[in-house]
Order: structure tokens, then C-alpha cells, then sequence
């Protein structure tokens, strides 16, 4: 596979990082440290019909994902942290910067970061991939599926830092401006609009943005909740506005989330996503989990779309997982989908099987992988 | 943290501090005692500069030793697995990285001694030497 230009000056650039030992001196001051880490995935699926996630009706096995994480510090404030992204799906081949940027530590309270940073929204939006850290292989779909909601990282400066309060309380803090893009599953909301598509995965571009999240720490020993905002302008002059509400448990074996997000893009359309999960960890290996979640869209000058499912998304999930150890992981999953927006049939066969009344809007998919860290 | 909780986490403190390690630093640093929750956020990195503004280097222990798990349990209130689980949510999202891990006692002392800055932990039954010494940790 050919690397567009950009992409091999990237890859030239990190090769020295990936292809020597990690290199750790002891951090005195004016000196540098290197650290490599990193993650990966595979996973098989197989589904009832629909595509969905990993799995299609005949069974999936070409979804691999691997990532390197280097963190280079020079003296005692500055650090430079880059991790590019590499994948193999259905659609070939996938190599991307997940981020690459510099951070300036003033104190424990404030760090100025520049670059293309991983976007504080939410739970999971700066560990998006990292899959030793969530029960399911996926994140919860109806808030960090492809729905343009959240994206992976922003270009442009933030800071960021954390105070701790009386009685035990904390705040952590993020405020960031500049630049984002979004990768949204474009086929379902193309045939709901009655449009042609090209592209199957559509990058909607937001600038002048801005945004901010604050994470609250609890004096109850892991219990934290927070919100998240950002807005921008999308296109020539459309405003895209979201905000997110998350809360989190984690103690001992369980390990509980739940976050909602609305989404406004004016004269466009308007989404809604929410999710609940719980894990509980038996003994040291294994771990059960249950997910449900649901996401609704609703589209500027579509009252009654065709097939109302293609705008809406809602799944229940269990996982049974197997830690090796707290780096690697098995994974076993049951999901069953109502809705199209993300669970459906191949893309160039979903207006025809609208028009025929064919589209099945409900999905059942067993996956199967291993999720592995270092 | 319910009362019943501090409670227990009190009791286990007390009974991991004082039989199974001690922590040190370098003999240069004029710290005597420390408050366990300002252990627990040096080792977390959510505290990164001793009193006098130098930036604090704290070492662990490797991950089977025994004194990394007591450490673990008196200090950051955490079994080993919720640890890692924190460190790689700092790692990948570009916050932080974890202290060094040091495969001996001997090692976790040898580092100490050659930085001012550094606070490790030791096995209680280990012999310091000298150009490190003990830091109490207060409840």
C-alpha cells in the first residue's frame, strides 16, 4: 500500500522511536527521557445478518489495531508525547497520528499543552482505542460510535491541570481551543436525506472551536462526575454545539459509568446519545460486564424519514472477559442492536433495501478478541 | 469513604507500614515525615515538587515484590491491578508516565542515594546504609 506523503514523512519521522529498546535515563535536570508504550487489538465478529462493529453475517476476522505511545521529556517542564495509529479493517489498511503535541508544566495546577492533543470529553474520548481499559472491545457505541459526536483530538493549544479542595473533594480541569475533525458513518443519514453518497465515512471539520471539561473528585473513594463542552463552526456558517455529563465508580472489583451527550449542529441536526455500564471483577481473572445505550438523531427538514431506524441506535451488551493480567485480556460479547444507524447492510446495498422494504432492523453480534497493552 | 472504610484502610495502614517496609530518602533532604495522602499523590504524580520547589523522583519496586504490593495497599489505597489501570489511563492519554520500577532493594537504594530529589520504599527488614534514611509517613 502506497502511504500518501504526508503519512510516510510521519512514520520516517517516529521509525528511530519504534525500532530501538526503550531508553530511560534517570531525570536529572536538563536531561531526556524516553519511554515507548504501547497497545493493540483483534477481534472477530459475527452477526445475524447485519453488518455491525467487527462482524458481518459470514464472520469477521480482519480487524487488527495496533498503536506506539513515545514520551520524551526534556528537564523538568517540558514533555513531548506522539502516538501514531495503525489498523486493518474490511476497508484496508488505516494509518493515522492519533496525536503528537508538547506540554509546558507551570505547576500541578497548570499545564499548557500545543499540538494535536487527544480531547478531553468525557470518560474515554484520550484513551479512544486502548482497550485494557473498558469491559467491552468497543467503547459504548450510542456515545463514542461513529455518530459525530466526539472525535480523538484536537489541533491547537489547551491547558489543563487539577486542584485538590477541602473535605477531601478535587478538581480536574481542561480548557482547550482550535480545531477538530470527526469521522461519522455518513450511509444512514445519506438515505434518510434521500442523498447519494461517496464516501462511506464522512469527516465533518470544526474550527474556531472551543471547549472545556471539568471532572470532579468525590471525598467517596473512587466515585467522580463531570461535565464537557465544546462549540465551533462547522462548513461555511453552521454552529456545532455539544455538551456531555458523565459519572464514574470505580472501587475495588466494580466498575461503574454512565454519560450522556447532546449535540447541536444549527439548521442540521440535533443527537442524543446515552449510555450505562457496570463490570464486576471475579477474583483475578475474571470480569463480567452489561451495557446498554441509546442514541437518537434528528434531521433538519426530515419530519418522517423513510425508515425511522435509520436514525436511531440502541444496544444491550454483555462480556465475559479473561485477564491474563492486567495488560492482556479475552474478551467474549453478546449485542443485540435495534436501530440502523450504525447496524446494517453493506452500505451499498442500504437505499435499495429501504425502497424494498427489506432492511432488518435488528442486529445480533457475538465478537470474540484479545486487547493487549504494555 | 464511609467510616467503616477509613477504618479498615486506617488498620491496614498501620499494620503494612510498620512490618512490611519503610520508606527512604536521600540523606541531603530535609524532610522528616511526610503525610501519607502527599505519598500517595508523589507516587501518583499528582504531586510533582518536594516543599522547597524541586521536583520530587519517586522509584517503585518491581511488580512482584512484596513490598510493592503492601505499598500499594497502605499507601495508594490500591490493589496492583487498579494501579496499572490508572497508569494507563495516564500513559495513553499523553498525562504521565509511571516512577521507574527497580528490580532490587538494592537498586531502589542505589537510585535514592545518587538523586537528592528521590523517595522510594524499601523492605522493613532491609539494612539503608548510609546517604539514605528513613521518612516517617503520618495518617
Amino acid at each position: 500500500m502506497t502511504l500518501p506523503r504526508r503519512l510516510r514523512h510521519v512514520a520516517a519521522l517516529l521509525l528511530p522511536f519504534v525500532s530501538v529498546p526503550v531508553v530511560s535515563v534517570n531525570a536529572q535536570q536538563g536531561a531526556s527521557d524516553v519511554e515507548l508504550h504501547g497497545f493493540g487489538n483483534w477481534a472477530y465478529g459475527r452477526t445475524n445478518g447485519n453488518q455491525y462493529l467487527s462482524g458481518d453475517e459470514s464472520g469477521r476476522y480482519d480487524h487488527a489495531a495496533f498503536s506506539v505511545n513515545v514520551a520524551a521529556s526534556a528537564g523538568d517542564r517540558l514533555r513531548v508525547v506522539a502516538q501514531p495509529f495503525f489498523e486493518d479493517g474490511p476497508e484496508g489498511t488505516e494509518i493515522a497520528l492519533d496525536y503528537a503535541f508538547a506540554e509546558w508544566k507551570f505547576s500541578d495546577k497548570l499545564e499548557l499543552r500545543a499540538g494535536k492533543v487527544p480531547l478531553p470529553f468525557g470518560i474515554s474520548t484520550e484513551v479512544f482505542d486502548v482497550g485494557t481499559l473498558r469491559p467491552f472491545l468497543e467503547l459504548p457505541q450510542a456515545v463514542y460510535g461513529p455518530v459525530g459526536i466526539v472525535g480523538e483530538s484536537y489541533t491547537g493549544v489547551g491547558l489543563t491541570g487539577s486542584f485538590d479542595l477541602k473535605g477531601g473533594w478535587g478538581l480536574a480541569y481542561d480548557v482547550f481551543g482550535g480545531g477538530q475533525q470527526l469521522e461519522e458513518f455518513f450511509p444512514p443519514e445519506a438515505v434518510a436525506l434521500g442523498e447519494d453518497f461517496d464516501e462511506i465515512t464522512r469527516v465533518e471539520k470544526t474550527r474556531d472551536m472551543l471547549g472545556a471539561r471539568l471532572v470532579l473528585a468525590t471525598p467517596f473513594e473512587g466515585l467522580s462526575a463531570g461535565g464537557s463542552f465544546y462549540t465551533g463552526i462547522e462548513s461555511a456558517i453552521s454552529r456545532r454545539s455539544a455538551f456531555g455529563l458523565q459519572a464514574e465508580y470505580r472501587t475495588g472489583p466494580w466498575s461503574l459509568r454512565s454519560e450522556y451527550v447532546h449535540e447541536v449542529v444549527r439548521d442540521d441536526i440535533k443527537a442524543t446519545g446515552f449510555y450505562g455500564e457496570a463490570a464486576y471483577r471475579i477474583g483475578p481473572h475474571w470480569q463480567v460486564a452489561a451495557q446498554h445505550g441509546r442514541f437518537t438523531l434528528e434531521l433538519a427538514g426530515v419530519a418522517e424519514p423513510a425508515a425511522p431506524s435509520l436514525l436511531e441506535h440502541e444496544e444491550t451488551a454483555m462480556s465475559l472477559n479473561y485477564w491474563w493480567n492486567h495488560n492482556f485480556v479475552f474478551k467474549l460479547s453478546f449485542h443485540h442492536v435495534d436501530g440502523n444507524r450504525l447496524a446494517g447492510p453493506d452500505p451499498s446495498e442500504l437505499a435499495g433495501a429501504v425502497a424494498s422494504g427489506r432492511l432488518e432492523p435488528t442486529t445480533n453480534l457475538v465478537a470474540f478478541g484479545a486487547q493487549f497493552s504494555f | 469513604m464511609s467510616a467503616l472504610g477509613a477504618l479498615v484502610l486506617t488498620a491496614s495502614l498501620a499494620a503494612a507500614t510498620a512490618a512490611d517496609f519503610k520508606m527512604v530518602v536521600n540523606s541531603a533532604n530535609p524532610v522528616t515525615a511526610l503525610p501519607r495522602d502527599t505519598v500517595n499523590r508523589m507516587f501518583l504524580r499528582k504531586t510533582t515538587t518536594w516543599p522547597n520547589g524541586q521536583t520530587v523522583a519517586p522509584v517503585d519496586q518491581h511488580t512482584n515484590a512484596p513490598s510493592r504490593r503492601a505499598f500499594s495497599k497502605a499507601i495508594l489505597g490500591k490493589e496492583p491491578a487498579e494501579i496499572a489501570a490508572y497508569w494507563n489511563q495516564q500513559i495513553f492519554s499523553g498525562r504521565a508516565l509511571p516512577p521507574p520500577a527497580k528490580p532490587s532493594e538494592n537498586e531502589v537504594l542505589a537510585y535514592v542515594r545518587d538523586n537528592p530529589n528521590a523517595i522510594g520504599y524499601v523492605a522493613a527488614d532491609t539494612k539503608i546504609g548510609e546517604g539514605v534514611k528513613i521518612v516517617a509517613v503520618l495518617d
